[in-house]
């Protein structure tokens, strides 16, 4: 900032008129000069105005349409999350007013990259827990879909966390406008960046008061100020800040000026997070868009403007309210509005919201996982300036639900073990597994704290969970394998390495020929072992890597009982593809990614691949129902009942050190992991701790039941279900069960006696 | 260039097929073909294809697929079967309700608007918010395996295809058309010159 005035040397001396006018040439190149660099400053500095967006990440948007089970108040819970005021009578967009089975809302509206859903009102009618229909207000259009505008959920910040929303002139209230002005800059429209008589009414009122609190300075001053982060007061600051003030008007409008003050002016601090702008202000102070204000309201943000920190209404609410009716003073003395409004404003309360909707971010387990895709796809600085908009695909009542299960649960298992008290962790994750979309994470016990994630980095033995790949490799092959084959849960010792390893059940009881059904559905480790040496390490490994688990196994035997460690997420991978019947869908967090200004940049497309048999997938989840109406998970019934449909297993590792259950329904899909960070064992089997968690979590997010109408391909057959022996039909102690066509042709058709004996005919081959 | 604007003008009416295939029951006359003029832009080509309709299922049983599908000979989770109990088919009422809703057919609409402007990418979207309302639709996954043969993605289109098959209820007409977007995204795959 170099300035060269070198006036008084010129005059010392009565030199030749030469040197005079040589010298004030140089004065006046350097002024020149100086102008130049001035000039050059603002333009490069306020070409274009490209703020530094923090990137928003959004939940998935909440859509309505008739015969969506959802009842009112999680429509209410919804909305108010999104900062809707409940209102007796809907004046404006962001309000909503309950009746009985009837919600009206004023929507605001959101542009998404499809089309741009405009604010309207309507009015959402349910009947027992659906929504019945949803039409417009109040000329009662039907409206086939009606999409809500996305819950923020997080922000990725520019390094120096300043953060703002920024807003178009356009969207600002008049009456702000002529807050601002009034109390600002009366003379905004009529000077030239500085205005002399406003710094002369300055004076005489600081002369008057003693004191100096009044600068004098234009809005435009006050925007150079507030860029360059400089807030000292010295004379020496004002110099270049009326020059560039000058420069400024010079090149822009007083629109453009105008526009950019009210985005950049620093209206209050968050923690480290710096709140610019009246945009961000509105939405940090009010929880509402700054459309959607009143003018109390209004008038105390701009009163603001003077000193956030000193103003500001949570810490110093008096002075802030005194502030703010200064600001409607001015207002009314310049007939800005009228004497009666300013004095209705007045009595208003501050109207402050206690916390910020959002303040920090809301999910941060599922949030991590965001960033973890997006730094596949983009570059750090790309996420902290450009503002991006990140569409993701978190549903935030299934997170609360999921949220909630882990705390409750987690409680209780202590209060019933007190010696674990503080040391048990939990993680879960819960996908949509027909469109692949994770719907939740809770990656801690405390689904607030972001740290460690254990749904994405706790790789632990996963136990039981991989049994199902070894009998969806046995059925895989009907020639061999159907579901009533016996196999022979019998001590095994198999040779691992040179070290022969003989694994146990967990009762310590061999069984003696069992069914496939029972020996998934009781989850016995010799029967399952035996299966799994018949079929061969590299058949099951490659099952797994149909089913998606793309990490490296151990390619042991062990690995039948699941001597493989795993995150939640891999198993939440493989328990969908299962669900789905064979179909593998990338799980996926982000929909798609958009500019600032709307324009789409990644869309994360719904890609299915065809990985197991839809036969063999079929009989698989029937053994998984097996397993949760009568075999390890039978007391899912205490909070599923026994009408409702869920295949899941459990999975319990070495000294019970690991709890899982892992499982779904027509519509959700969900692993619950317990355990300890050290490892430690927690004396919890997968039923005892993790199917707690998916029990309770399934309950409240209202599972629906599996629909089990077969595939193309499977026939019925009736079984006796302890010998597998086929039957006639509706033999006591016997069922029909599905096989792939051709099922095996039975046998006698005779109803068994009470006895026991094994057919030979469907013994299968151990090797 | 007469073949190639040949084959365009009988997209056209492909597209309306599939539209009018799945908006099913909600509409009673026969697709008005006629009604997109023929040099309207449609999507990307693929080379080399026949012209044939992918679906034309008859516009009443296009609707059938969302009856209630048969069910199982015995209730899956009822509980072992003694010869007294008939088996109770299992309660599965919420099911049934959310198919083919007002939704999904409007959803349709704007996805057909979109591939009628050429934004397959648009269409697929949009096709993708049906599906999460009924992800076991199959005509949803059909009408997405087409839209992405027409964009020349035809390992997915196959992907896609097979799953809408693996849905179909047995669907003769559905199980053609995908079965003729498999065909054709193979012939298109195997007819892409080397290097």
């Amino acid at each position: 900032m170099a300035t060269k005035r070198k006036p008084r040397k010129t005059r010392r001396s009565a030199l030749p008129r030469t040197l005079f006018l040589q010298l004030a040439l140089v004065c006046i190149m350097a002024a020149a000069a100086y102008v130049l660099w001035v000039d050059h400053q603002v333009t490069t500095t306020f070409t274009g105005w490209h703020w530094q967006l923090p990137a928003r990440v959004y939940a998935r948007p909440l859509e309505l349409y008739a015969g969506l089970p959802i009842d009112r108040d999680a429509v209410e819970e919804e909305i108010l999350r999104l900062g809707y005021r409940k209102v007796d009578r809907l004046e404006g967009p962001g309000q909503f007013t309950l009746l009985k089975d009837e919600l009206q809302i004023h929507t605001r509206g959101f542009d998404f990259s499809d089309k741009q859903e405009p604010p309207q009102r309507c009015r959402i009618r349910f009947n027992a827990g659906v929504v019945a229909d949803v039409d417009t207000l109040p000329a009662r259009t039907p409206i086939a879909i009606l999409r809500l505008e996305p819950m923020q959920i997080a922000r990725i910040y520019p390094t120096h966390n300043e953060d703002r929303v920024l807003v178009r002139l356009t969207d600002v209230p008049a009456e702000m406008i002529q807050a601002l002005i009034a109390t600002e800059d009366r003379r905004f429209y009529r000077h030239i960046g500085i205005d002399p008589l406003g710094i002369a009414r300055a004076m005489v009122s600081n002369i008057r008061h003693l004191r100096l609190d009044q600068g004098g300075s234009t809005i435009t001053q006050q925007l150079i100020k507030n860029y360059h982060l400089s807030h000292e007061r010295t004379l020496v600051r004002k110099i270049p800040e009326m020059a560039m003030a000058l420069s400024l008007e010079r090149h822009y409008t007083k629109q453009q000026i105008l526009e950019a003050y009210l985005n950049e002016i620093f209206l209050g601090q968050d923690g480290r997070r710096a709140i610019h702008g009246f945009g961000l202000a509105s939405e940090f102070y009010f929880g509402r868009p700054l459309k959607e204000l009143r003018l109390p309201e209004m008038a105390l943000l701009v009163g603001m403007a003077k000193g956030a920190s000193y103003y500001d209404p949570r810490r110093f609410p008096e002075r802030a309210l005194a502030r703010r009716n200064v600001v409607l003073d001015q207002m009314a003395e310049q007939k800005k509005i009228t004497a009666g409004a300013a004095a209705r404003a007045k009595a208003a309360p501050l109207g402050v919201i206690a916390k910020p909707l959002f303040r920090r971010t809301r999910y941060p387990a599922f949030v991590d996982l965001v960033r973890r895709q997006l730094r596949q796809d983009y570059r750090e600085e790309d996420l902290r300036n450009e503002g991006l908009q990140i569409f993701t695909t978190i549903d935030p009542r299934v997170q609360a639900i999921a949220d909630e299960s882990v705390r409750d649960q987690i409680a209780a298992l202590e209060k019933g073990y007190g010696r674990l008290k503080d040391h048990l962790q939990a993680a879960m994750v819960v996908s949509n597994h027909q469109t692949g979309e994770v719907l939740a994470i809770v990656g801690d016990r405390n689904p607030a704290y972001a740290g460690f994630n254990r749904a994405l980095d706790a790789r632990r033995p996963v136990g039981s969970l991989l049994k199902p790949a070894v009998y969806l490799a046995a059925l895989q092959r009907p020639e061999t394998y159907a579901i009533n084959t016996l196999i022979a849960d019998e001590p095994i010792t198999v040779d691992m390495h040179g070290k022969p390893w003989t694994p146990g059940n967990y009762d310590g009881m061999p069984h003696g020929p069992v069914t496939i059904e029972d020996a998934l559905a009781h989850s016995y480790n010799l029967a399952t072992v035996q299966l799994g040496m018949s079929l061969g390490v590299p058949a099951v490994v490659a099952v797994l890597r149909g089913l998606g688990i793309d990490q490296p196994l151990p390619e042991y035997p062990s690995l039948f009982l699941g001597a493989a460690d795993l995150s939640p997420m891999e198993i939440a991978q493989m328990y969908q593809t299962i669900a789905t019947r064979g179909f593998r869908t990338p799980l996926r967090a982000i929909r798609e990614v958009l500019t600032r200004d709307g324009q789409r940049l990644t869309r994360y497309e719904l890609k299915t691949t065809a990985a197991v048999d839809a036969r063999a997938a079929y009989l698989l989840i029937y053994l998984l129902t097996r397993v949760t109406s009568e075999g390890t998970a039978a007391s899912l019934t205490r909070w599923l009942g026994t009408e409702r449909i869920v295949a899941g297993k459990t999975g319990t590792t070495n000294d019970l050190r690991d709890s899982w259950f892992a499982g779904f329904g027509e519509d959700l899909t969900a692993v619950a992991w317990i355990g300890r960070d050290d490892n430690a064992p927690i004396g919890l089997t997968g039923a005892q701790g993790a199917m707690r968690v998916w029990g309770q979590f399934m309950a409240d997010a209202h599972v629906r039941s599996l629909r089990m109408d077969p595939p193309e391909g499977i026939e019925w057959r009736w079984v006796d279900r302890q010998t597998g022996a086929f039957t006639r039909a509706n033999c006591a102690g016997s069922r029909s069960v599905p096989f792939i066509s051709p099922a095996p042709v039975a046998g006698t058709l005779e109803c068994p006696m009470m006895s026991f004996g094994v057919p030979e005919t469907n013994y299968a081959p151990i090797h | 260039m007469h073949q190639y604007t040949d084959a365009r003008a009988m997209r056209i009416p492909i597209l309306c097929t599939a539209l009018f295939a799945l908006l099913g029951g909600c509409t009673t006359t026969p697709a008005p073909v006629t009604e997109v003029p023929a040099d309207e832009p449609a999507m990307e080509q693929e080379p080399g294809e026949g012209t044939a309709p992918l679906v034309e299922p008859p516009l009443q049983e296009a609707r059938t697929y969302a009856l209630p599908e048969e069910v199982p000979p015995v209730g899956v989770g009822s509980g072992e079967m003694s010869a007294e109990s008939a088996a109770p088919a299992p309660a599965t009422p919420d099911s049934d309700s959310t198919m083919n809703s007002p939704a999904v057919v409007a959803l349709l609409d704007e996805a057909e608007a979109y591939a009628r402007q050429g934004d397959g990418d648009q269409a697929a979207a949009t096709i993708e918010r049906a599906l999460r309302i009924e992800p076991k639709n199959p005509w949803l996954w059909h009408r997405l395996a087409v839209i992405r043969m027409q964009q020349g993605r035809y390992s997915e289109a196959i992907e896609l295809a097979t799953r809408s098959s693996s849905l179909a209820n047995g669907d003769a007409r559905l199980l053609q058309g995908n079965q003729q977007v498999i065909d054709r995204s193979r012939a298109a795959m195997s007819g892409v010159p080397q290097g």
